[in-house]
């Protein structure tokens, strides 16, 4: 008896042990100053785009590599384990864009959009595309450069195997559909293209080489079918 | 001695690993270089005239129109010097096709323009959303007695913007 008390008091004692360890490494002047800077650039884009949607911003210290829009209460997520691997504002932007277009999306149906958690949830797919493709817009609207979402996405994001075995499309096919996006509605960024030899761009262009490929065959055939990306 | 240091040098060049800066050549050859960004400016909104609008012919998703597609709207009612029926065009912004699973079509028209002036304000529209009895009654019939699977193949709606639907965009 005495032994298993010991060892549940050992492995909570490792618990707190390792959450002051991780409350100490932050700095809470540093913290503000993050909190204030995603809050800005989120209220930015919400401002800039006249979204009658009402929604907030969170900065959230712990390491996990996200960013979230919670469906109760209607906040953004930053976590920090995200917020590091962010280089500038406008890849900042690109997270916050994505996730405000979900934060409308849970206002959507009955009941003030009771059930709206269920339809993004039963189609992930949908929905990731469809934030991807509207945080463009939102953007370029409040002055963001868009190619920094394919930049963060390349930086960020794995890759899975098989579209079909997971809940969001494969990382590859979603940089394309942005690529195409920008391509057809903001040319201009492509050519003023900041992050033309940004090293996560350079990437980018080098394991889209096929992809590129097929929406080039698209562009010269003047076709309308979507491409089905690799 | 000289020459001895420009040996090691030149050396060094040979030996220092070298990165190549990939050129996006399709954005190259296919994009005028003469683009230029636009940065968003700082406007005052004061005195909006909203202005009522509804559409030409019926748009759903069913005759797969694609992003970027013009749409004509027509005014409803006369404002400062457009009459009624003066043509509003209108772009597809967003278009997501409906899919099986019960997954409905939306589609989003923005980037109203009445002449050379613009109009603000969107139309959104998502087809019959069957997601949500449709899953859990695949899931349970699959689990209880395995027919759920025929389920599968069921769509969700179109997404349309009927003619006879009144919207409202906005004039500044």
């Amino acid at each position: 008896m005495m032994k298993r008390l010991l060892a549940v008091l050992f492995v909570l004692g490792m618990m707190l042990k390792a959450q002051a360890a991780e409350v100490l490494l932050i700095n809470p002047n540093e913290q503000a100053k993050i909190q204030n800077k995603i809050s800005t650039i989120g209220f930015n884009i919400l401002n800039a785009n006249e979204i009658p949607q009402r929604t907030m911003f969170i900065y959230d210290t712990s390491k996990t590599m996200n960013a979230c829009s919670a469906f109760y209460g209607r906040r953004i997520v930053m976590y920090r384990g995200m917020f590091v691997m962010l280089d500038d504002d406008d890849m900042i932007a690109a997270i916050l864009s994505h996730e405000i277009s979900h934060s409308i999306d849970s206002y959507h149906g009955p009941f003030r959009g009771t059930f709206s958690f269920f339809a993004q949830s039963y189609a992930p797919k949908k929905y990731e595309y469809k934030a991807d493709k509207r945080a463009i817009d939102f953007m370029v609207k409040a002055g963001y450069h868009p190619v920094a979402s394919i930049v963060a996405m390349n930086k960020i994001m794995g890759q899975n195997r098989y579209d079909w075995l997971s809940s969001h499309p494969l990382t590859s096919r979603r940089m394309m559909e942005v690529y195409e996006y920008i391509y057809r509605k903001y040319p201009e960024y492509l050519v003023e293209n900041k992050y033309k030899t940004n090293i996560y761009y350079q990437n980018f262009l080098i394991t889209s080489k096929e992809n590129r490929a097929k929406f080039q065959k698209k562009i010269e055939k003047n076709s309308r079918r979507s491409v089905n990306y690799l | 001695m000289r020459k001895l240091l420009i040996i090691i040098l030149v050396l060094n060049m040979l030996l220092l690993p070298s990165f190549a800066i990939i050129e996006d050549d399709f954005v190259n050859a296919t994009l005028d270089k003469n683009l230029k960004i636009k940065k968003p400016q700082e406007t005052v909104i004061s005195n909006e005239i909203p202005v009522k609008i509804r559409i030409k012919d019926e748009l759903t998703t069913k005759i797969r129109p694609v992003e970027g597609d013009y749409i004509e709207f027509e005014t409803v009612e006369a404002f400062k010097s457009f009459p009624a029926g003066t043509t509003v065009k209108g772009r597809i912004e967003y278009l997501s096709m409906n899919f099986t699973w019960g997954v409905p079509a939306d589609i989003i028209v923005s980037n109203f323009k009445i002449g050379n002036k613009p109009l603000y304000g969107e139309i959104k529209s998502t087809g019959a959303d069957r997601t949500l009895w449709l899953r859990p009654v695949i899931i349970l019939s699959t689990l209880l007695g395995g027919i759920g699977v025929v389920l599968i193949p069921i769509r969700g709606g179109h997404a349309k913007i009927k003619t006879d639907k009144i919207y409202t965009v906005y004039y500044r």
